[in-house]
């Protein structure tokens, strides 16, 4: 009997619980990450150029630099980032769950995702477009000679949904293999399970590079999709978003002033440029505003240097993919990267 | 006034003392809080969800999907709704659940004889086999099966033609097949109407002549047949472009997966039935060889029927196992309910809903195989009587 009347008293102590708990607030979600002094983000795995283990066991890439930018505004310290590894299919299940901050997955800008799903996008942060790699013993050259073949695909993003719309299109069609994780997808692709793999333009480049014969297989040069790439973050804070928002305006505001990594220290006690020191927060209370310290962009760039410099570790000249800026130079370059008017 | 009290009191004492009123009172009790718990979880979803502004709705699955799914039984094309696509792959899992739950009860039984075999090869290679698939990861033995087809099968324009127009490669096995045209509905019922005409013809007929009826069987069918066009359509697969066309073919992911299930759980089952083998009286099987039965006639009539009875129950947990551990499938592509879950909830954001459905799918499939199970049971125990 004092048995049941325990048991009778523990679950009405829960249920009175749950009713409190569903009725208090969301926390803002800057007090939220600085309460727990860490920023949560969540990344790939294993996909080199995004997010991946360097030969020291630290973990790199650009959608890495991302998250540790985000860190270093809200937190003042890079390595406050915790990294939760996961699959495409597993971002926004998790976003939207409260498990991570920010998902930085490479995912591409759609409508529904912002309008529908309740998501907010930061930048785009990489301008592309999504290529085939075909092995060069099927002799396809072209996009139509793709008729009937099969393609391998990673599940849960919207790939297989603009092949089926190209292809049907064009009464082509196409046998899908959806797997896991991208790794899976380009072993199954080598081991010539599927005639066809797809992906953006950089992350074939970068993987053809690491298959056993580059020679042999072939990116055609065609896009089907163009792709325009960036972390994402939930759209139910706004002050939370603009804050992600700022920071990878403040990457490319950076760069179009000049200010690096290397120089920054310098930039900060000497420039006499009111728009740079209004930039860096020396003057003017930008920062403090937006509930950060004033100086966060210093912090970023000391941290990740500019968007420029990012790219360039991942991507460009000092990655192995050497990919070109193209789209992604800067606006006043001929590409497509600007920030919004510092003021 | 008090002793009246004192009076109603003693009642409702005696009254407690009945067992049956007794165990009324803490069912209800007991039942209440599983309510209150169901409540309470109840309550934390919906206002988990409206904290994050989200909603719970199932009309997504009237809107149109465009994901292209590979290998279906029911013909979903992208374009039609989520909610055929989700019948796609709930068909594609039944598929493998089917042929696995057959297969597995087959090998099973082989591997159990095998292991009580007086042949110390066989019983040594049951062994074997038993020992290293029930003490090593599904998931692990999923990937070699897998790994083993795509790695070791030739590519489809080198492909290994095991019979003339059955071909063999790493896009899986393509063989011949014949689609039923409209012609072939009609002649089969023209052959149930001859089966029930030699039925009838049977019992007119005098003894020693009754084999004439059969005549009756193959009538109407070959008459339909000289009238309408072929019943069906032979195709066969031919290497076009990249890949096969034609015929039907069984992928890689289909076929590892398959294996993988059946090897794994036919482990568990050797086992079990093995136990039911010995758990039946060493005397019947004396009993029996007394009878002048032979070894084999002993286990198939007299022993085999006893060990069901042991044998059954535990089966029926298997079975559901196997079913639940196709959902591994995902892993290698096999494009079953839970792949297609994946696509829907990056398409529609709909998580919550999307693994409600398949909560829902998978206790339903498992409920159905107990039903079947346990009726089955039922009449295996009704069978024995009061033999024991």
């Amino acid at each position: 009997m004092r048995r049941l009347k325990s048991l009778l008293l523990a679950a009405a102590a829960v249920i009175g619980f749950g009713a409190a708990e569903a009725l208090a607030q969301v926390a803002p979600q800057l007090d939220t990450i600085r309460g727990r002094n860490m920023f949560r983000c969540g990344v790939y795995d294993s996909v080199p150029g995004l997010s991946a283990l360097d030969a020291q066991g630290n973990r790199v890439g650009f959608d890495v630099d991302y998250c540790r930018a985000m860190a270093a505004a809200i937190l003042g310290d890079q390595s406050r980032t915790e990294f939760r590894t996961m699959t495409l299919a597993q971002g926004i299940p998790a976003l939207r769950s409260g498990e991570v901050d920010m998902v930085a997955l490479a995912l591409t800008y759609t409508i529904q995702r912002d309008t529908e799903l309740g998501l907010d996008f930061v930048g785009p942060t990489l301008y592309s477009g999504h290529a085939f790699m075909v092995h060069r013993r099927i002799n396809a050259t072209r996009l139509t000679d793709l008729n009937g073949a099969t393609i391998c695909i990673v599940a849960g993003g919207i790939t297989d949904s603009l092949i089926a719309d190209y292809f049907r299109a064009r009464n082509m069609t196409f046998r899908p293999l959806a797997v896991e994780n991208t790794t899976q997808m380009y072993t199954l692709y080598e081991e010539g399970r599927c005639d066809v793999v797809t992906s953006e333009v950089p992350f074939l480049g970068m993987r053809r590079s690491r298959l056993r014969q580059p020679e042999q297989h072939l990116i055609l040069s065609e896009i089907f999709a163009k792709s325009h790439m960036g972390p994402i973050v939930r759209d139910d804070d706004r002050r939370f978003s603009n804050v992600v928002r700022w920071v990878h305006f403040a990457l490319v505001n950076a760069e179009e002033m000049g200010i690096t990594r290397a120089n920054v220290d310098q930039m900060v006690r000497e420039s006499r440029d009111p728009a740079i020191r209004r930039f860096l927060g020396v003057e003017g209370d930008i920062g403090r505003n937006m509930g950060l310290p004033n100086d966060f962009t210093q912090a970023v760039i000391r941290a990740v240097g500019n968007y420029g410099e990012i790219f360039e570790r991942h991507y460009g000249q000092q990655s192995i993919i050497k990919l070109p800026r193209g789209l992604n130079a800067l606006a006043e370059n001929g590409g497509l990267q600007w920030s919004p008017t510092w003021r | 006034m008090v002793a009246d009290l004192a009076v109603r009191l003693e009642a409702l004492r005696a009254a407690w003392k009945r067992p049956g009123l007794r165990a009324t009172v803490w069912q209800m009790l007991a039942a209440g809080l599983v309510l209150a718990a169901a409540l309470w979880l109840w309550g934390n979803i919906t206002g988990n969800l409206t904290r994050r502004n989200l909603d719970i709705d199932f009309r997504f699955l009237g809107a149109r999907a465009s994901f292209e799914f590979g290998e279906n039984l029911v013909g979903y094309r992208p374009g039609d709704t989520f909610l055929s696509a989700f019948l796609a792959g709930l068909a594609n899992t039944a598929l493998v659940a089917v042929f696995g739950i057959v297969l597995t009860t087959m090998v099973s039984a082989m591997l159990a004889l095998m292991r009580l075999s007086p042949n110390r090869l066989a019983r040594n290679v049951a062994w074997l086999w038993i020992e290293v698939v029930r003490n090593t990861p599904l998931l692990l033995q999923l990937l070699f099966w897998h790994q083993l087809m795509i790695r070791q099968l030739p590519g489809p324009r080198l492909a290994w033609e095991l019979l003339p127009d059955v071909f063999l490669s790493n896009r899986g096995l393509y063989f011949p097949a014949a689609l039923a045209q409209p012609a072939f509905g009609q002649a089969v019922l023209a052959l149930l109407f001859g089966v029930a005409l030699a039925w009838g013809a049977r019992r007119i007929l005098p003894e020693g002549k009754r084999g004439l009826a059969w005549l009756a069987v193959l009538g109407p069918p070959l008459l339909v047949l000289a009238v309408l066009a072929d019943p069906v359509e032979v195709t066969r697969p031919a290497l076009r472009g990249f890949n096969f066309s034609g015929g039907v073919s069984l992928s890689p992911e289909f076929v590892a997966l398959l294996v993988a299930l059946v090897v794994y759980q036919s482990g568990f089952m050797a086992e079990t039935i093995r136990s039911g083998i010995l758990g039946v009286a060493k005397g019947q099987n004396e009993a029996a060889a007394s009878l002048g039965l032979r070894r084999g006639q002993a286990m198939r009539l007299v022993v085999f029927p006893q060990a069901l009875r042991i044998i059954i129950p535990p089966v029926t947990s298997q079975f559901l196992s196997l079913t639940k551990n196709s959902s591994l499938a995902v892993v290698i592509g096999y494009p079953d309910l839970v792949r297609v879950s994946q696509v829907t909830i990056s398409e529609t954001g709909r998580a919550v809903e999307c693994i409600t459905i398949l909560l829902l799918v998978y206790l339903s499939l498992s409920l159905l195989t107990a039903l079947v199970m346990n009726l089955y049971n039922r009449r295996v125990m009704a069978r024995g009587g009061g033999a024991r």
